[in-house]
């Protein structure tokens, strides 16, 4: 295969060390907490981690509608469609359909 | 908390449960491996990136601070970084588990993801979780997510820029759909609009991990102390 100028010799494998290390690491953050398994933790650590998933959720979500660019507003648009569409059908793929048309809709007259 | 399907059931309606959220992650990949073709990685280990380490924004990151001369123990302490949030999932989701997953925790552990993760606790949090569902969800994120990369990898900068579709917004949109149907009462309401205030201010100014990882810490100990104190807000 002919190489992109830009790009490097597709073979390269000098970085392979540095990924292995990478993967561990990586791993290591995986089963750290999974691999507990069912020991039990103290009743704070237990009420703490119930809250986990909402606050890391919004971390996730809220982010990516914010923002100063002239894609605000599609973007707010989107996650306003996504909202009613969520407790309308608590359906991911119907909120995601909603979501990005009206992100492409909003843009487009924008 | 087994719904008396079979495993292997279980494990396809993880997997199919996923692909909606392939709509994102095959784009982002692809982005990916365009910007570690062009930042001086080889097809080889840009595939070997997203094989092992398996994490978008410590790949990103791996590929910006290789690209910019960084030593290998800054590329390494940004991994750990941005990845620590990984803990936490971890252990919220044990309580779900049975004592014995099928997978054993340590190959569930390799593929969990921030997708895999949040369709898992849904599941469990609506009743309808289970090792299998976990399992079939990280392997259906995982075979997307690498079949994008070796795309990206070979093809490079030929193919067109997926950024232009604007479907980095699926990420948002899916988490979004996640969260929703688990504000059930004020206080969970509450951790989730203080945790999305501190995850927009500190989007400013950090990377993807540190800002999730922070305000997961954040917003959890806010539920964690208002819920102790019985408030009702």
């Amino acid at each position: 295969m002919a190489a992109v100028a830009s790009e490097s010799n597709p073979m390269d494998l000098g970085y392979l060390p540095l990924i292995g290390v990478a993967a561990l690491i990586t791993y290591g953050t995986r089963v750290a907490g999974l691999g507990l398994g069912d020991r039990q933790l103290p009743p704070a650590i237990g009420r703490f981690l119930s809250y986990v998933p909402i606050a890391a959720f919004a971390a996730l979500a809220v982010p990516g509608f914010g923002g100063t660019d002239e894609e605000l507003f599609p973007r707010l648009a989107a996650a306003g469609a996504a909202t009613v569409v969520v407790m309308l059908t608590r359906r991911l793929w119907a909120c995601l359909i909603v979501g990005m048309t009206v992100f492409w809709l909003t843009k487009s007259v924008t | 908390m087994t719904t008396g399907q079979t495993h292997r059931q279980e494990i396809r309606r993880g997997f199919a449960a996923m692909l909606p959220l392939w709509l994102g992650v095959v784009p982002f990949a692809l982005a990916f491996a365009i910007l570690a073709r062009t930042s001086g990685l080889s097809a080889v280990e840009t595939v070997a990136l997203s094989a092992l380490v398996f994490a978008g924004s410590a790949q990103i990151a791996f590929v910006n601070l290789a690209n910019e001369g960084a030593g290998g123990a800054a590329i390494l302490l940004t991994v750990l970084l941005l990845n620590l949030r990984h803990v936490l999932y971890g252990l919220s989701v044990n309580p779900y588990l049975p004592a014995r997953t099928r997978p054993p925790r340590p190959i569930l552990a390799a593929t969990m993801t921030d997708e895999s993760y949040g369709l898992t606790m849904r599941a469990f949090r609506s009743g309808r979780g289970s090792d299998g569902f976990f399992f079939g969800a990280s392997l259906s994120l995982f075979i997307g997510y690498l079949a994008a990369t070796l795309a990206g990898a070979l093809l490079g900068s030929r193919l067109p820029d997926p950024d232009c579709l604007g479907l980095e917004l699926v990420f948002p949109l899916s988490f979004l759909a996640l969260l929703l149907p688990m504000l059930r009462s004020r206080l969970e309401l509450s951790v989730a609009l203080v945790s999305g205030a501190i995850a927009l201010v500190m989007s400013r100014s950090f990377d993807g991990g540190v800002v999730i990882l922070t305000t997961t810490i954040g917003g959890a100990a806010v539920g964690t102390v208002l819920g102790s104190r019985g408030q009702r807000i």
